[in-house]
């Protein structure tokens, strides 16, 4: 299924998703469950976090990781936006991270503003285009600190200097 | 008297209750839908309401319980006879539908 | 009041757009019914029992004139010429056509208003003391941080997918006005000994299908803080909040089971570790906002009106409604009119199209524009001279709105039940008829003093029955609807919640029930005891006796 980036890019993905049980294939990136690690992978590392935990209060070492998949299991279900906020803030996570699960293009503007860069598209339901808009949807927003320039756009703009 | 099953739904483009009839139409009028007695049949109508809900011309399509006396049609429950018929008070402007009566009295 | 900047204006008419395109990708099919329900819930458009319901937000309840007269066209141009103001302060219209919301939503627009978030799992419009700002027991305005969460919530990402609503009320008054302790999250404002605002949290208040009264999770929060506090409560709840089923998923329920202490300690770390919004930057925006409440410019008015006094003398009618509708101002000289949308037999809440710009009319006349929303389905004049009560009175008088029953029984809120709502399982309007018809002489509505009577058509409680002095619950059982009965609910600052009677009653029965607790209360209170303190006196007893023991 394609990826879509944040700057509107569409990749296909290389990452190999390995399952709990199955072993880690001997070259390449690859995803592991949080629960394998500390692990020693051949390529780049990449974890999926389950939208259950409390990110923010995980002894997670994030320095290793290249990437972090969170899940939205139903587009109504929101925790993995708390948890993309907790990663990128409380530990600091620089790193790629990544939304699965059932997504929609309405909810990017939602997700780009938490920290997510990368979308897994696991549906072809609507056009390309669809999505590259929705990426520009919504530009301005209150919300204090969420955005990587640390400021709301419209907090910022109204008390520059 | 027979009792049966209706086809209901709202429409898409405006939310207006309507009610499949026998033509596979959409009428806004009870008493012009189709009652299914067996349940085989409603079982059918209930399989024509999800092929209409993918064309997208109504929404939230379900059976409701109904008696057909003469050439009237009821819903058993007080819910389908309100959302049948309309509010049973009279709103600004708009008196209390006719039907109303019919529907209160079965309540009663 | 507040006025959008070219910010708030570019980010409402950016979502009109973006609903305008979302609403042609469901009629094309593109989208969904099951992913397109919660993008309409999101801009307040609901399907309900005869069709689509568009609620919109009136923030904290506050509007201008020109924002009423805006309502009054939308309701005429779009529906069927009315509206239904609803217990947290904003208006229903009940037949908007899908095709044509986005149209309303751009009419809305033009004049600062919205829709936003007045559905869905997300924070709903902040309501507000509907005195705010003109009570004259108010220790200071609360709408500046009403606004001030207004926008926050707007659409963040964080807190658009909850478990399950959220709803924010705030008060800067002693006497709760606002039912402060039956919200998700009630803020009352305090003074510290240096006078300084801060802002008591209560959390886990509400009514639906569990009643509970909200527990104070600081007693006493510097404003600055409000914001970045906020964050860490909505986040624990949307992490922790039970998503298995909605209706332990509100955020009372995970208190309660979590229990308050623990949740106050998640929240607090939460609130330990998230980076806070800058303080000096916070005081710098409520600054900002706080410029628009600014206070009008009030006259230096005589205390004495002997006019108006001649005006009482002359018209008893219109010194009851003086006596009933009017509010003490801040300010000598004004008042505060409380004009009641609850006619005897009428619909609590409903008003015509010709009523809105009647009263718009009067409030650009009298009141510096500004029109107010209460939870009780009433509308509010702020800033009325006392002088000028007398052609008030006549003009409403002459339009359906001259009812002189605030706060008493005729005043009954009640939501729109089985004649509206998808939920419901009873009507309640019918009732609140009925019951407003058999109490409709004023002078013994006034002898009866304050009584509410809340009228809910099913156990969600919108019509608040849980906190009337008498509530009532339509349900049904084979077919038929029934009526229980509650008492000695209240909503105030000494909250509690009703307990129920014994069986329940049918629509014909309701009214003579209501009529026999009447009775019962005044065959045995005390001087001046109110109807909420002979309850409290003497519990349920007496009226139990007098409504089922056999004659």
């Amino acid at each position: 299924m394609p990826l879509l980036e944040r700057n509107g890019q569409i990749s296909d993905d290389l990452w190999i998703a390995v399952g709990d049980d199955e072993d880690l294939p001997a070259q390449g990136d690859t995803i592991v469950s949080y629960g394998r690690l500390p692990l020693d992978a051949p390529g780049r590392l990449g974890i999926s976090l389950s939208n259950d935990l409390d990110v923010g209060g995980l002894d997670l070492q994030v320095d290793g990781l290249s990437l972090i998949v969170l899940n939205f299991p139903s587009f109504a279900d929101g925790r993995a936006y708390s948890q993309a906020r907790a990663l990128r803030q409380d530990l600091d996570y620089s790193g790629e991270l990544r939304a699965t699960g059932h997504l929609l293009p309405d909810q990017l503007g939602f997700m780009v503003e938490v920290g997510f860069d990368s979308f897994d598209l696991q549906t072809d339901r609507f056009p390309v285009e669809r999505w590259t808009e929705a990426l520009e949807a919504v530009t301005l927003t209150y919300h204090r600190h969420l955005s990587r320039t640390g400021q709301s756009p419209i907090i910022a703009a109204r008390h520059a200097g | 008297m027979d009792h049966g099953h209706v086809l209901t739904a709202n429409r898409l483009s405006d939310g207006i209750v309507v009610f499949l009839t026998a033509t596979s139409a959409w009428s806004e009028q009870i008493d012009e839908a189709v009652l299914a007695r067996e349940p085989l049949a409603a079982a059918a109508l209930e399989k024509r309401g999800v092929e209409f809900e993918e064309t997208n011309l109504v929404t939230g399509a379900y059976l409701i319980e109904a008696e057909r006396q003469g050439a009237a049609i009821t819903p058993t429950r007080v819910r389908e006879r309100i959302r049948a018929c309309g509010p049973t008070v009279a709103y600004l402007g708009v008196h209390t539908p006719p039907c109303h009566a019919q529907a209160t009295a079965v309540a009663a | 009041m507040y006025r959008y900047d070219e910010f708030d204006q570019t980010f409402v008419d950016q979502r009109v757009e973006q609903f305008r395109s979302q609403t042609s990708r469901r009629l094309s099919g593109e989208l969904t019914e099951e992913e397109f329900k919660p993008i309409r819930l999101m801009n307040g458009l609901y399907l309900q029992l005869h069709g689509y319901m568009l609620r919109v937000a009136i923030p904290y309840g506050t509007l201008n004139a020109l924002q009423m007269r805006t309502l009054a066209d939308i309701s005429e141009t779009y529906d069927k010429g009315y509206g239904h103001f609803t217990t947290r302060q904003n208006i229903q219209y009940n037949w908007p056509k899908l095709e044509d919301t986005p149209d309303i939503l751009a009419d809305l627009a033009s004049v600062e208003m919205h829709a936003i978030q007045t559905s869905g799992n997300c924070i709903r419009n902040v309501t507000a003391d509907h005195w705010a700002g003109v009570a004259a027991d108010e220790l200071a305005d609360p709408r500046p941080v009403a606004e001030l969460i207004r926008q926050w919530s707007s659409l963040h990402p964080e807190f658009s997918f909850l478990p399950r609503k959220f709803k924010v009320a705030v008060t800067g008054a002693p006497a709760d006005r606002a039912a402060v302790k039956f919200h998700d999250i009630g803020l009352r404002m305090h003074l510290n000994d240096a006078g300084e605002r801060g802002w008591e949290v209560i959390v886990g208040g509400g009514q639906g299908r569990t009643p509970m009264v909200g527990v104070t999770v600081r007693e006493f929060l510097p404003e600055e803080e409000l914001l970045g506090y906020l964050e860490a409560i909505m986040r624990v709840y949307n992490l922790f909040g039970r998503r298995d089923n909605k209706y332990k998923a509100r955020i009372k329920i995970l208190i309660h089971e979590t229990g308050a202490e623990e949740f106050s300690r998640l929240v607090e770390e939460e609130y330990a570790r998230a980076p806070r919004p800058s303080v000096e930057v916070e005081r710098k925006e409520l600054d900002r906002i706080s410029a628009y409440f600014a206070p009008p410019q009030y006259e230096t008015l005589s205390a004495l009106q002997p006019d108006l006094e001649g005006r009482k003398l002359e018209n008893p009618e219109f010194a009851r409604w003086v006596r009933t509708n009017v509010g003490a101002h801040r300010v000598t000289g004004y008042g505060i009119v409380n004009i009641s949308l609850k006619p005897a037999g009428g619909i609590p809440g409903d008003a015509t199209a010709e009523q809105m710009r009647t009263v718009a009319d009067l409030a650009e006349r009298f009141s510096h524009s500004e029109i107010r929303v209460s939870h009780h389905q009433n509308l509010v004049l702020p800033d009325v001279k006392l002088s000028d009560l007398h052609e008030i009175w006549t003009v409403l008088s002459a339009d359906g709105m001259g009812e002189a029953n605030i706060g008493l029984l005729g005043d009954i809120i009640a939501c729109p039940g089985l004649d509206y709502c998808a939920l419901a399982t009873a009507r309640s309007i019918p009732i609140a008829q009925s019951i407003s018809r058999q109490f409709s002489d004023p002078s013994r509505l006034e002898d009866i003093g304050p009584l509410r009577v809340n009228i809910s058509g099913c156990i969600n409680a919108c019509g608040h029955h849980h906190v009337g002095h008498i509530g009532i619950l339509g349900l049904e059982k084979k077919g038929k609807e029934f009526y229980q009965v509650t008492l000695g609910g209240h909503s105030g600052t000494d909250a509690s919640i009703g307990g129920v009677l014994g069986k329940g009653f049918s629509e014909d029965e309701i009214a003579g029930a209501i009529e026999t607790i009447v009775d019962t209360y005044l065959g045995i209170r005390g001087d001046s005891e109110s109807f909420l303190e002979c309850i409290r006196r003497v519990g349920t007893p007496p009226f139990k006796e007098a409504l089922y023991a056999p004659a």
